[in-house]
């Protein structure tokens, strides 16, 4: 079950009916129900490592609490983390590290040929995997206490908005909202329904249509050089953040309407006007769980420079890994890295300049530089992330500033997959996505500015909304509902 | 508890205005044509105004005009003829029509006899996926204008395997959103009623002249199938079904050009119908058509093709059965307005054609009169296919002296009279009576020709130098008052004709 299905739709109005007539201390037990039938949906054999994990850390969890001495906690810790991520690793490096193996061999002379293993990776398994181990981390941090109600555990492990493609959330925040199930909410269905309409727009209405010129171009990078190649390189850099904030906000509104609040997953990050600004708006819930988790305990900022930029490479090639099991994973992860190295070596020398052409760093122009380079930088290692080889990511690269700029008006750009209708319908899209994204940026929500009006135009918009999505929406025959680019990682 | 009413009653007002405006939405992408083609049998059926249904595949459509059998034998029915309908699908048109209405006769053509699957999504083993795609789009054609129902549900799992495709037939808005960025005027015609529908009541009309026939081996007349087909299972089905609701049922196989297997196929539906005590003719063998003239391409007829079929089986019905005549009945006045609209676009068609075959072929019908002229050199006197639809027109074979002599040709074809003028090589008329009052026609030379009316013997129809070198000329002119309605002119080029 996809959320972009009509099964997704009846299922998820059944929940919500049913979670608000079930009795208050029964509704975790129906929304844990109703998360494992989700999850079954997808493929029964999958739930079967969801529940190790669950239970490995709900036992580890329940080990580790009251225990004072750290010697008692860190065993149990430790051997829970190594099961849980032996587990990933099987599923998801195996492949990867043969094949590793296999080409480090060859350099040595060794020709033998490897065939790839046909492991199954279960769907969302990197998400649940992070969310339980952070439960666990933050038992042994003493942050918070250890749950003894397994199915509400288990719910927090399993909540079917999430499971898939996250937020990836803290114990600390959802647990207690699992314990008191808020009641209805007007405000929460509103809210919950507009973000969720606002991600299918995402997903459905942009991502899915810029995956077409973005799969012309890569799957025959050979035959395009220049603009046509940055283009497509930038949409893939929107389409990735559409079709994952779109699926966040779905998600995120679905628990919404239900009462519960997930954390922020995205805050207008090509608006960022550095790297640093830019991971702390992209897939929040990853970032800060790399540096709750990663980052600080191997010593964060604490232990001198040197020491600092070697945690950021650690952390960011960790990423990468997490995202893909590919070499142009790590690179791109590293990528990130050195920019953010990069930015805090050159900090005196950018300050310098700054200081010395006396910029006013509050000006307009100086921050729309910032934006438009900080998004290049992360435009360029998009490739790697997107690129099967780094060959295929070396010539995008090299194809991209070939000056070719007449084929934005002479109509090659209608030859990409998508017809003038439909690209122009994408262009015109991406120009509302950027607004609302400059209005969030500036406290101004489009959604309050809705809810504000009366009550006809304020249906008119929502109806029209709906009806926009659908008729517009990339899906019906040939299309591929389970192509959420997160879900596969 | 108040706040709460007043709560669930808004939502329930906005839910159903949201339904209201999808619905709307859902018509208003939904592809036309199946409802252009069906709207009004919907009409009529209601109006209880069908007493004969034709059933079956393109060559039904393009083969019969309800029309036509109206205007000439006052016949009400409706052409459910569905493009590429197996007999599967034909049997499941009979049954949504049946629902509908009950008329006294079905006449079901028995094209695709042979094919022997069950799924239009699947078909045969080696089936192409374009064939599959065609498959499936055309049964979107036949089937979207019935509504959603058990008998419809029925149908397409009957007729369809995948789940999913199942699925875009009963809700075709899956298929059809896409359709935003082709919407037209006519699109949103249809929430109030601004659409031209079909006035044929469900036939088409084809205009082109098929002009390169192979010739096939011709089967045995004891051959038949050698396994019993699926379509043979659907084509008893339906003269059972039509045995049971005493519905009385004629199966035929309309004219069109016979494939050895199309043969064998033909004369299992004999077999068939024998056995079941039910009138078949296979018209390919009875010599109702023109071969040369009247089909549009191998497998579906023409215009007069068209008019030949329906005037054969309107004869039948009119002799073998008790169908009333319903000309003449004001309850009928819709089919008049149809027969007006038809003869209107023959009228425009048989102005002018930019193929010259298709308007050689069309000037057949007598709603206009015209002369024919063919120069000297001419290419059109080497192509036997043009001299065949000349002679059609001419009713004699002097074309061919003309095209022995190298000469030029002309034929005044004056329907008031019924008068057929024609002069070849150096031959003149004079001052010959048609619509346009006393003509005369004088060749010159090559490049030049007379031909006037006596009372103007100033302007020469036949010659104009914009058109210098165009050696057919066709002018057409009503019958009434002889106005000239069109000059239409062609050079030819081997065997291709340009319209200038």
């Amino acid at each position: 079950m996809q959320f972009i299905s009509l099964t997704f739709i009846v299922f998820f109005v059944a929940v919500c009916l049913l979670y608000y007539v079930c009795p208050q201390k029964f509704r975790y037990i129906w929304l844990l129900f109703a998360s494992y039938t989700f999850y079954l949906s997808i493929n029964v054999y999958y739930v079967l490592i969801l529940i190790i994990s669950t239970l490995s850390t709900y036992i580890c969890g329940r080990m580790i609490s009251g225990k004072e001495k750290v010697s008692e906690k860190r065993t149990p810790l430790i051997m829970c983390i190594v099961f849980n991520v032996l587990i990933l690793g099987v599923f998801k490096y195996t492949n990867f590290f043969i094949s590793s193996a296999f080409g480090v061999a060859g350099l040595f002379g060794f020709n033998g040929e490897f065939n790839a293993l046909n492991i199954i990776l279960p769907v969302g398994i990197s998400f649940y995997m992070f969310q339980a181990l952070g439960y666990i981390i933050d038992v042994y941090n003493g942050k918070i206490e250890a749950e003894k109600n397994f199915a509400l555990y288990a719910l927090f492990v399993s909540f079917f908005p999430q499971i898939m493609s996250g937020p990836i959330e803290r114990a600390g925040n959802m647990l207690p909202q699992f314990k008191k199930s808020a009641g209805f909410k007007y405000e929460n269905m509103r809210d919950g329904l507009l973000l969720m309409m606002w991600g299918y727009f995402m997903k459905m209405v942009l991502a899915d249509r810029m995956a077409v010129v973005v799969a012309t171009v890569y799957d025959s990078y050979d035959k395009y050089y220049g603009t046509v190649t940055l283009v497509a390189s930038i949409l893939y850099t929107f389409e990735i953040y559409c079709d994952f904030a779109g699926y966040s906000n779905i998600a995120i509104g679905a628990a919404k309407v239900m009462g519960y609040n997930l954390m922020q997953n995205f805050e207008s990050p090509y608006l960022s006007g550095s790297i640093s600004g830019f991971w702390r708006r992209w897939h929040v819930s990853l970032s800060s769980w790399f540096r709750d988790y990663l980052y600080i305990p191997l010593g964060g900022n604490r232990r001198g420079t040197p020491r600092k930029y070697l945690n950021t490479m650690i952390v960011f090639a960790v990423s990468g890994l997490w995202h893909g099991a590919n070499w142009t994973f790590v690179v791109w992860g590293l990528l990130h890295g050195f920019y953010q190295i990069m930015g805090s070596v050159l900090m005196p020398l950018r300050n310098k300049i700054v200081s010395i052409l006396k910029i006013d760093r509050k000006a307009f122009s100086h921050k729309l530089i910032k934006i438009i380079c900080t998004f290049m930088l992360v435009n360029i290692a998009w490739v790697f992330f997107r690129a099967d080889t780094f060959k295929q990511a070396f010539d995008m690269i090299g194809h991209m500033f070939i000056m070719k700029p007449w084929v934005l008006s002479d109509g090659t750009l209608y030859n990409l997959g998508l017809d003038r209708p439909n690209f122009l319908l994408m262009i015109m899209g991406l120009i509302v996505l950027i607004v609302v994204d400059i209005c969030n940026t500036k406290d101004i929500y489009i959604r309050d500015k809705i809810k504000k009006q009366g009550i006809w135009l304020r249906w008119g918009i929502y109806i029209a909304a709906v009806l926009f999505i659908i008729t517009c929406g990339v899906w019906g025959p040939g299309y591929d509902s389970a192509s959420f680019i997160y879900s596969q990682f | 508890m108040k706040k709460n009413l007043k709560l669930i009653l808004k939502t329930f007002i906005f839910l159903i205005l949201l339904l209201i405006c999808f619905f709307a939405v859902v018509i208003i992408v939904e592809r036309k044509e199946s409802y252009i083609k069906n709207k009004n049998f919907f009409e009529q059926a209601k109006e209880d105004h069908i007493d004969v249904l034709f059933l079956g595949s393109s060559h039904v459509i393009n083969g019969i005009n309800p029309v036509t059998l109206y205007r000439d034998y006052g016949i009400t029915s409706y052409n459910l003829g569905g493009h590429g309908s197996v007999l599967q699908a034909t049997y499941w048109e009979l049954i949504e029509a049946l629902d509908y209405c009950k008329p006294d006769y079905v006449v079901v053509d028995s094209y695709m006899l042979e094919k022997n699957y069950q799924y239009l999504d699947v078909m045969e083993e080696n089936a192409g996926e374009d064939d599959i795609n065609t498959s499936v789009e055309q049964l979107h054609l036949n089937m979207d204008a019935f509504p959603l129902n058990k008998l419809k549900v029925a149908a397409i799992k009957d007729l369809i395997q995948d789940k999913d495709i199942q699925n875009q037939f009963l809700f075709d808005f899956i298929v059809y959103h896409d359709r935003w960025e082709e919407l037209s005027k006519e699109d949103f015609g249809v929430l109030n009623n601004k659409i031209d529908l079909n006035t044929l009541m469900g036939g088409e009309i084809r205009y082109e002249v098929e002009n390169e026939l192979e010739e096939y081996v011709q089967a045995g007349e004891d051959e038949i199938l050698a396994e019993h087909t699926v379509g043979c299972e659907y084509l008893m089905k339906i003269i059972d079904e039509c045995q049971r609701d005493g519905i009385g049922i004629l199966v035929t196989t309309l004219p069109f050009k016979e494939t050895y297997d199309d043969q064998l196929a033909a004369h299992t539906a004999a077999s068939i119908s024998a056995d079941y005590g039910v009138t078949y003719f296979n018209m390919n063998d009875l010599g109702v058509i023109d071969e040369e003239a009247d089909l549009n391409d191998p497998g579906h007829l023409n215009v007069t093709g068209s008019e030949k079929t329906t005037d054969y089986i309107g004869q039948w019905l009119r002799n073998n059965t008790d169908l009333a005549d319903h000309r003449g009945d004001s309850e009928y006045s819709d089919w008049d307005s149809a027969v007006e609209s038809y003869n209107s676009e023959l009228y425009e068609q048989m102005k002018g054609q930019s193929n010259l075959e298709s308007f050689l072929n069309v000037l057949n019908h007598d709603s206009v009169s015209c002369v024919v002229y063919v120069n000297m050199g001419s290419d059109a006197f080497i192509d036997e296919g043009v001299k065949h639809l000349i002679k059609n027109l001419s009713g004699t074979e002097r074309i061919d002296e003309a095209a022995a002599a190298g000469g030029s040709y002309i034929l005044i074809r004056d329907i008031a009279s019924g008068n057929r003028y024609e002069a070849v090589n150096g031959e003149s008329l004079e001052s010959v009576s048609t619509s346009m009052g006393e003509v005369t026609y004088i060749p010159i030379e090559e490049k030049f020709r007379l031909f006037y009316r006596d009372e103007d013997p100033d302007t020469n129809y036949l010659y104009s130098d914009e058109h210098l070198y165009s050696d057919i000329q066709i002018i057409t002119y009503d019958n009434e008052n002889g106005e000239i309605l069109s000059q239409v002119y062609f050079t030819s080029e081997g065997e291709t004709y340009i319209s200038e």
